[in-house]
């Protein structure tokens, strides 16, 4: 943590700006989670969708395990950024 | 398989190995006379810091086990890149941020911050414990896999070896993963296997990858019954082979040897037969020479072309999924004079099959519908259940993975060792970019071992080795180089970790033992030494299974011990310490305890034949943290619940301070 824009800011106003953030950390969580959950979902009990084409001639199984990488990383960045448009602010 | 040494490749090997050891014991000096080991990361850019993050993670498990499974089951490894990759949204958006607040960096020093109890540390450095030296085993296996192709000795030598030489070194001179070697390692990680996957599109795919194996490689044949017995002759079955689906036939060298018979066709098999010390491969003693043949072919590819020519990445998994790959089943005959054989055989499987979850015995009941039940018959019942376990253990093991990286004893530290929590984000974002893009690659490198005809049908670890050992010696030595030196940061971690839990919260801290600086670290060093001795152990009883499956056994076992406790001591107010101390106590020892009585366990290291272990198991399914993390969370609940006295008395001890 940085120790001089600690002293800078107001503590209890800097608390809650950090506070805000990691409560959009958890609603960043829940939408990972609704899509991870989604996946093992169909995978347990809906298997034959995943066999279904999706793009570039690739099944869904494929496309959507990218997916899941590809959107961790995603939300890392929408976290990233939010938070630094907070700590501005 | 048989292996020769290679000097080239072990002259490279070693020149790789040693150089970075040097530069990290360097950098680890420098460390050390600037500030202390948190303070010296506080100028790494968050750049560094981020691919850093990605050479911690990134052990020698994610590289060799994952690759080996997707060779030999397809989709089913790639579910673990998936699964680790997710954990490190549960680590940055839930457990990071708010651990941040608590002003502590780890677990145990956020609990101690919290309760500062004495049951508290015994239960957690206990935990630590047990994770390291779980986490231990897989790492040990792998670099025994890596040592084999490269030195051409047994695996059990690579895994003493390699524990000796680790142990040796920490036990002299301290921790070698420093930030900068990590970042080193990281990016060769990722760069090497971005070139081996380009390498792998650029030369397409074919039906007969064993002619260019260098001359060991072997075409298998199989075929119409009338074709392929045209110049062989029948012969008698051994007594233990009868019904069971085998033909023995003798070829026009007078060569005797099973083929399997199904719908008509007859194909060739590999047989592997154990009798007291001698063993028997293909018919040929390993002592003289006998060897596994390398395996790993397509047997058809679309419109009945034989090679493709290079490939897209796309183009790459979509032509995989129209063609038909040969992958090899198994089988195990128990000899009227004892022996045990083991008997592989071909079996073509289609592209669309591998290209989806499913193909790996533990949960290909999801890749079926389930079962009718018939109350008449008692085996659709029976079916039923089977189908359900199946469902239960793919749903565990994905739940386990996603829960398992936070749970880690190491894996958070450097996200608060750069400057500030910008910085810390930019790291992660780099972090999670690095390890995401690897693991896009592990299904390329994965799919490219299992069409390239170099795969050892003894051993999935030494898939990716072996793969880039049919690119050329130079290939094979920087990937096992790279392999072995994240091994060893790796090890080096966890030995640091375990033995300091051992000397700094069991013998210090709990038993109230005054030792003086010097005698600290005389005692960490002896610590060291005898968890590096178990590890290695261990490492050679484990040395069957695949890595990537052990360290999903770790991380059950860190989900449901640490898991409940981490997230309820952040989200919860009314955590109390004996909740704590008994949610840890129970995850640890269910989850333990569930794993070892599995059937995996019962097969692969008490060394029962498949029948027999999964009559002997005491569980259902293998992976148990689909029941242990939920209790944990039920017994810390409630037993918080029922000692809140004591934890109101905490609660204004703390307001009061």
């Amino acid at each position: 943590m940085d120790k001089t824009s600690e002293l800078q800011e107001p503590p209890t106003n800097r608390a809650m700006v950090e506070a805000k953030h990691r409560r959009f950390g958890l609603k960043l969580f829940a939408a990972y989670l609704a899509v991870y959950a989604g996946f093992i979902g169909v995978a347990a009990f809906k298997h034959a969708v995943l066999s279904a084409p999706a793009m570039f001639g690739v099944n869904l199984a494929i496309v959507y395990g990218f997916g899941l990488i590809g959107f961790a990383f995603v939300l890392a960045l929408v976290f990233l950024a939010a938070g630094s448009s907070q700590e501005k602010s | 398989m048989q292996y020769h040494a290679s000097m080239l490749a072990l002259g490279i090997f070693l020149g790789f190995v040693v150089s970075v050891l040097a530069l990290s014991f360097w950098l680890g000096r420098r460390a050390k006379s600037a500030r202390g080991y948190f303070a010296a990361h506080g100028d790494v850019p968050w750049f560094v810091n981020g691919i850093a993050f990605a050479g911690d993670y990134l052990s020698a498990a994610s590289f060799l086990g994952i690759c080996g499974m997707i060779a030999f089951f397809g989709y089913d490894g790639f579910l673990y890149s998936i699964g680790y990759l997710a954990g490190w949204v549960v680590a940055l958006f839930v457990i990071a941020e708010p651990l941040k607040k608590l002003g502590r960096y780890t677990f145990a020093d956020a609990l101690d911050k919290r309760f500062g109890s004495r049951s508290i540390k015994i239960t957690a450095a206990i935990s630590t414990l047990v994770v390291s030296i779980f986490y231990l085993i897989p790492q040990m296996v792998g670099a025994g896999a890596l040592i084999k192709p490269l030195l051409g000795i047994e695996q059990h030598w690579g895994v003493i070896i390699v524990g000796a030489v680790v142990t040796g070194i920490v036990a002299t001179a301290g921790m070698i993963s420093t930030t900068w070697v990590q970042f080193i390692k990281g990016s060769l990680l990722v760069v090497f296997c971005a070139g081996l996957t380009i390498t792998i599109l650029a030369r397409g795919l074919w039906t007969n990858p064993f002619e260019l194996s260098h001359g060991s490689g072997h075409a298998f044949r199989s075929g119409d019954e009338n074709a392929i017995l045209q110049g062989q002759t029948v012969v008698p079955s051994p007594a233990a082979w009868t019904g069971k689906p085998y033909v023995w036939l003798r070829d026009a060298n007078g060569r005797v040897t099973p083929w399997r018979k199904e719908k008509g066709r007859l194909s060739e098999t590999q047989t592997l037969t154990k009798l007291g010390k001698v063993t028997l491969i293909n018919g040929v003693s390993k002592a003289d020479g006998g060897g596994l043949y390398p395996v790993g072919h397509i047997g058809k590819l679309p419109d009945g072309v034989d090679h493709t020519g290079p490939l897209g990445p796309a183009e790459f998994l979509s032509t995989l999924e129209r063609s038909e790959i040969v992958l090899w089943g198994k089988d195990e005959i128990k000899e009227s004079d004892g022996g045990l054989t083991t008997v592989w055989y071909q079996k073509p499987t289609l592209g669309a099959k591998l290209m989806v979850p499913g193909n790996n015995p533990l949960f290909k009941a999801i890749a079926s519908e389930m079962p009718v039940v018939d109350a008449q018959k008692p085996a659709t019942r029976e079916a039923w259940y089977k189908a359900l376990y199946g469902r239960i253990d793919f749903i565990s093991l994905m739940l386990a993975l996603f829960c398992g990286t936070a749970a880690l004893p190491h894996i958070l530290i450097r996200y608060y060792t750069v400057k500030d929590a910008v910085s810390a984000r930019k790291s992660t974002v780099v972090g999670i970019g690095a390890i995401g893009l690897f693991y896009v690659l592990t299904l390329f490198l994965g799919l490219g071992a299992m069409t390239s005809g170099t795969l050892d049908l003894s051993d999935s670890n030494m898939s990716a080795p072996l793969l880039a050992k049919s690119l050329g010696e130079l290939p094979f030595a920087c990937i096992s180089a790279i392999a072995f030196t994240t091994v060893l940061g790796t090890v080096s971690g966890l030995i640091m970790a375990a033995s300091g839990a051992i000397v700094h919260d069991l013998v210090i801290n709990v038993a109230k033992v005054k030792l003086s600086d010097e005698s600290t670290v005389r005692y960490a060093k002896v610590a060291a030494v005898v968890v590096g001795a178990i590890a290695m152990w261990l490492g050679i009883q484990f040395q069957k299974m695949n890595v990537t499956f052990l360290v999903g056994w770790a991380f059950n076992i860190a989900a449901s011990a640490n898991l409940p406790a981490l997230i309820l001591l952040l989200f919860w107010e009314r955590t109390t310490k004996q909740g704590i101390t008994a949610a840890i106590a129970t995850g640890m020892i269910g989850s333990l305890g569930w794993v070892l009585s599995s059937k995996e366990a019962f097969q692969n290291v008490y060394g029962f034949t498949a029948a027999e272990a999964a009559s002997h198991a005491l569980v259902p399914f293998s992976q148990p943290a689909i029941v242990t993390v939920p209790l944990g969370f039920l017994v810390l609940i409630a037993v918080s619940l029922l000692t809140q006295k004591s934890a109101v008395q905490t609660h204004d001890l703390r307001q009061a301070a």
